[in-house]
């Protein structure tokens, strides 16, 4: 009785490919040492894929470049035969084989059926309501950002001003520089300037939070999809969205990030079009003057804002995608979306805390910095009024330096040195706007004198309660998002001394037009040149000549967009 | 098959996903990712590589988180595009 063996598998890869195989075959009988080692059919197989390392190999032996020639003519006779790289037609006949294979062999049962995570993607990503569905989101991110915040934005504020304050001057009056220019620096420099900054920790804190919950999701990479997709049908490079969302936590990420972009060209645009995505670093201008002028509709304000810059970078898009430099088609591409997820608390804490603590990081080096020139430049009498860190703010040298540029904002509404100073200084970094602004207004030696002292323990106690207050309000600030009322605090609460001094001095320069000059502000820091780090990474990624026209671009623009709201606004009202 | 997937990608004039491509070629996501995988090799489609490190190595010193902490760095998704199409490479001439 027999037993016969079954035959070797053969995967048969059609007439051109087999014809040469064979050839090869052939050949190869004239190189022993080579049919020795290797098996034919496999050899030749593998030749015609190109592998290098067999290549390397044959070489070395005897017959090995002969055979490596014959090679080379096959491959460029399979190419004029079937038009096609044999390595490619090679490796297609083994995937059509294997999905015959599978196709005859494997029952799917639920082959066809949609997964949960299909099924919401179908909503999410669908052409239609893929672009309201994000806008939405992100209207509830904003809204969150603005207004249930607010509550912890008082705390921190009070607590800075109240027990922070107190025990720095104490301390200081106890080792005898109570009155100097020492405790000028702390409390008119530090405290005033990093302080001013700290005060938006909960701001970020909540908007961190919220982005990590969409992200942790896997909501963001759809997002990132929609988004995409509408950039390629209005004639922008889809992949451009990726960079231009880094932009929305930090230009400099986000500028680097364009180098996922293979074009040169898709990759200086998008470069351009980055600092228009308003970064976290201007929220804090946004949420105090939201909070002066809009108490409330603050959340709508900013998103508003963002919303602009966003549509100032796809008509700037567009409008450069016209020019003979820039014109392009756009490539397809396939993104691979990872499943939906449940966020873990675990996962939204740290990803919320690695933010935060860089924001705080970053408190320790440029804002104090910035706050401590900013302080010594502002100690210095411009003329023959004060001294050295006794000299009114308006009469220092800072002001005077800040006044020489001043007129140019007039026409917009803020055409005080105050202003000025803080645009000036948001070149060093957008946090900074606001902790100037905490500096240049100066609000805090009359109310200190009003107070009565504070022993340490009411301090500490001062400290736990308003948090336990801060934290019941922002549990019921949440549900007003929806519109559902639970007792939370008025939405327009007393104004602090800096709001108050920044309204004033913004009514002042407007002409009676304090909240129009304050929304040209905003509008003017939304579209200004970025931090001077966003800058080099420019010079870095796009070179100097696209540095120097998205600078110089960006500040005539800003000023132009200002403009169109202030005094537009003004004939509107009239 | 492979043919289909590259035809699929250059059809759609537009970004799609891995999973509609899948759907539209009845192929599963493991297989549909090798025939990715091997047109990368082949320089038809380019692995983006999403930037996943931040350039400035750990934050700027504004509110930027850094490499890991950057709001919408670290989970931005893989893709691929879609490059233009190369002269075939034959085997280089033996030296």
């Amino acid at each position: 009785m027999s037993n016969p063996i079954a035959p070797p598998f053969q995967l048969d890869y059609g007439d051109d490919i087999e014809r040469e195989i064979n050839g090869l075959c052939a050949q190869m009988e004239r190189f022993p040492a080579i049919t020795a080692r290797y098996p034919a059919r496999w050899l030749a197989i593998n030749l015609l894929e190109r592998d290098e390392m067999l290549q390397q190999q044959l070489m070395k032996m005897e017959g090995g470049s002969a055979l490596l020639t014959v090679v080379t003519l096959a491959n460029g006779r399979l190419q004029a035969a079937i038009g096609d790289d044999a390595e490619i037609a090679i490796a297609d006949h083994r995937y059509e084989w294997i999905h015959e294979l599978v196709e005859e062999t494997v029952e799917r049962p639920h082959m066809g059926t949609l997964t949960l995570s299909d099924k919401i993607d179908r909503v999410v990503t669908n052409r239609w309501a893929g672009i309201p569905i994000f806008m939405a989101l992100m209207w509830v991110v904003f809204k969150l950002t603005a207004d249930v915040s607010a509550p912890y934005l008082d705390w921190i504020g009070g607590v800075l001003s109240g027990p922070i304050t107190n025990w720095t001057v104490s301390l200081l009056t106890i080792v005898g520089l109570g009155g100097t220019w020492v405790e000028s620096l702390f409390v008119d420099g530090i405290i005033a300037g990093v302080g001013g900054v700290l005060v938006f920790v909960p701001v970020l804190a909540f908007l961190y939070l919220a982005l990590a919950a969409l992200e942790n999701s896997g909501y963001m990479a759809r997002a990132a999809f929609v988004m995409d997709s509408a950039m390629s049908k209005i004639g922008l490079h889809g992949k451009s969205f990726l960079p231009l969302m880094i932009g929305f936590g930090c230009s400099v990420p986000a500028i680097y990030a364009t180098r996922t972009l293979e074009n040169e060209k898709d990759r200086i645009l998008t470069g351009l079009l980055v600092p228009f995505m308003s970064c976290g670093a201007r929220l804090p201008v946004y949420v105090l003057f939201a909070a002066i002028f809009f108490p409330k509709r603050g959340g709508l304000v900013i998103f508003g804002l963002y919303l602009l810059g966003i549509l100032t970078a796809v008509v700037i898009g567009l409008i450069l995608r016209k020019t003979p430099y820039f014109a392009g088609e756009a490539n397809a591409f396939v993104m691979e979306l990872p499943p939906y997820r449940m966020p873990t608390v675990k996962g939204l804490w740290l990803h919320t805390w690695v933010r935060i603590r860089s924001f705080l990081e970053s408190a320790w080096t440029i804002i104090l910095v910035s706050s401590i020139v900013i302080w010594l430049f502002a100690s210095i009498p411009a003329g023959d009024t004060g001294s050295f860190a006794d000299v009114p703010m308006e009469d220092s040298a800072f002001a005077a330096a800040s006044g020489l540029i001043a007129p140019a904002f007039e026409p917009l509404g803020f055409g005080s040195w105050e202003a000025s100073s803080a645009l000036i200084s948001g070149f060093i970094a957008k946090e900074v706007v606001v902790s100037t602004m905490a500096q240049v207004y100066d609000v805090e030696g009359d109310e200190e004198a009003a107070e009565p002292a504070t022993t340490f323990i009411e301090d500490v106690g001062f400290i736990f309660t308003s948090f336990v207050e801060a934290t019941i309000d922002t549990i019921r600030a949440i549900p007003l998002i929806f519109g559902i009322d639970l007792g939370a605090e008025d939405p327009d609460p007393a104004q602090s001394d800096l709001m108050f001094a920044v309204h004033k001095s913004f009514d002042e320069t407007s002409g009676g037009y304090g909240a129009l000059a304050g929304l040209a502000f905003m509008v003017f820091v939304l579209i200004y040149t970025p931090c001077m780090v966003a800058v080099a990474a420019e010079k870095q990624e796009l070179g100097t000549k696209w540095m120097w026209f998205s600078v110089i671009g960006q500040l005539l623009l800003a000023w132009l967009f200002a403009f169109v709201v202030f005094q537009g606004g003004k004939l509107l009202i009239g | 098959m492979l043919r289909q997937v590259l035809h699929e990608i250059e059809s759609a004039n537009a970004p799609i996903t891995l999973q509609t491509l899948g759907r539209r070629l009845a192929i599963e996501p493991s297989a549909l990712q090798g025939m990715i995988d091997f047109w990368v090799r082949k320089g038809r489609l380019r692995d983006d590589d999403a930037v996943d490190n931040c350039a400035t190595s750990g934050g700027c010193g504004t509110s930027c988180g850094g490499a890991t902490g950057c709001a919408f760095v670290v989970e931005t998704p893989r893709s691929y595009s879609l490059r233009p199409l190369k002269k075939v490479q034959l085997l280089p001439n033996k030296a």
